[in-house]
């Protein structure tokens, strides 16, 4: 009963990984393209255009400016730029993380959750997990350095509400807890492969 | 270190009994049983042993052969 719970599970879990890997897949290519289309124009002097009514995020929210005089014009190149590099990125973390995850399930649809290829796949996901945390750590950092650079914040408010700003780099610890997991598993899951074999040669 | 010998071929032979005679009795697939037959398994359960033993009217002394020459596969 609980195998072919298991089995079941394995195969909506795999074809939805094969779903999610293709929406990836092409939200990665999309934004490589408008980030590239948008560094274009703005390099061809376009940044007037997104300064006639300038659109800023402010952590969850998105502010509406009457004009673009507390945005810097290298505002808009920062961010074509930051889209194109976060579409590389997804691309590059969703094919390797996705190609991943369906080595782990694909065994467990015929039933047999302990291949070999189940512990590289969950080593890789740790690597991936610690590259792409990192990066996204120090991504994070060089955005927020250059929104401050690029963002009069300050003006945006009332001098007398708001007469100064300061940035506050912060260093999130969950993905390297999430790694370390992910990497004792695949240790689990070779000697499970081990006890799969006994289990296989043993009549 | 000497390797357990199955002889299992030479008892079915005495019974004259069938591979898919004696799975069918035993309860376990005719692929399992020839592997057993020819060797190719690292273990047996004891029940499957018992289960054999009950088929073939046999002891499992009868099945089973220690080797003290022969060579332990790697």
């Amino acid at each position: 009963m609980e195998h072919t719970r298991m089995i079941r599970t394995a195969q909506v879990l795999d074809k939805l990984a094969k779903v999610l890997s293709v929406l990836f897949l092409v939200v990665s290519i999309l934004m490589m393209v408008l980030g590239g289309v948008c560094a274009f124009i703005v390099g061809m002097g376009g940044a007037d255009l997104g300064q006639a009514s300038p659109e800023i995020a402010f952590g969850p929210l998105s502010l509406e400016l009457a004009d673009g005089a507390a945005v810097s014009p290298a505002y808009y190149t920062t961010i074509s730029i930051a889209i194109l590099v976060g579409g590389l990125f997804v691309l590059v973390v969703s094919r390797v993380g996705f190609r991943a995850i369906r080595s782990i399930l694909e065994p467990m649809t015929v039933g047999r959750p302990f291949e070999e290829r189940c512990s590289r796949a969950l080593k890789t996901l740790a690597l991936l997990t610690l590259v792409g945390g990192a990066c996204m750590q120090v991504g994070t950092w060089i955005m927020t350095y250059l929104m401050s650079l690029q963002i009069d914040v300050v003006s945006l408010f009332a001098p007398e509400a708001v007469t100064g700003v300061t940035v506050h780099f912060t260093f999130g610890v969950n993905f390297l807890l999430f790694a370390g997991i992910l990497y004792l598993l695949s240790f689990v899951f070779r000697y499970g492969e081990v006890l799969q074999r006994e289990s296989d040669e043993t009549v | 270190m000497g390797k357990i010998i199955i002889r299992l071929d030479r008892v079915m032979a005495d019974r004259k009994m069938s591979l898919n005679a004696l799975s069918e009795q035993v309860g376990i697939s005719n692929v399992n049983l020839s592997k057993l037959k020819n060797g190719k398994v690292s273990a047996v359960r004891l029940s499957t042993l018992g289960a054999i033993c009950e088929a073939l009217h046999c002891q499992p002394g009868d099945i089973l052969e220690y080797d003290p020459a022969a060579d332990e596969e790697p």
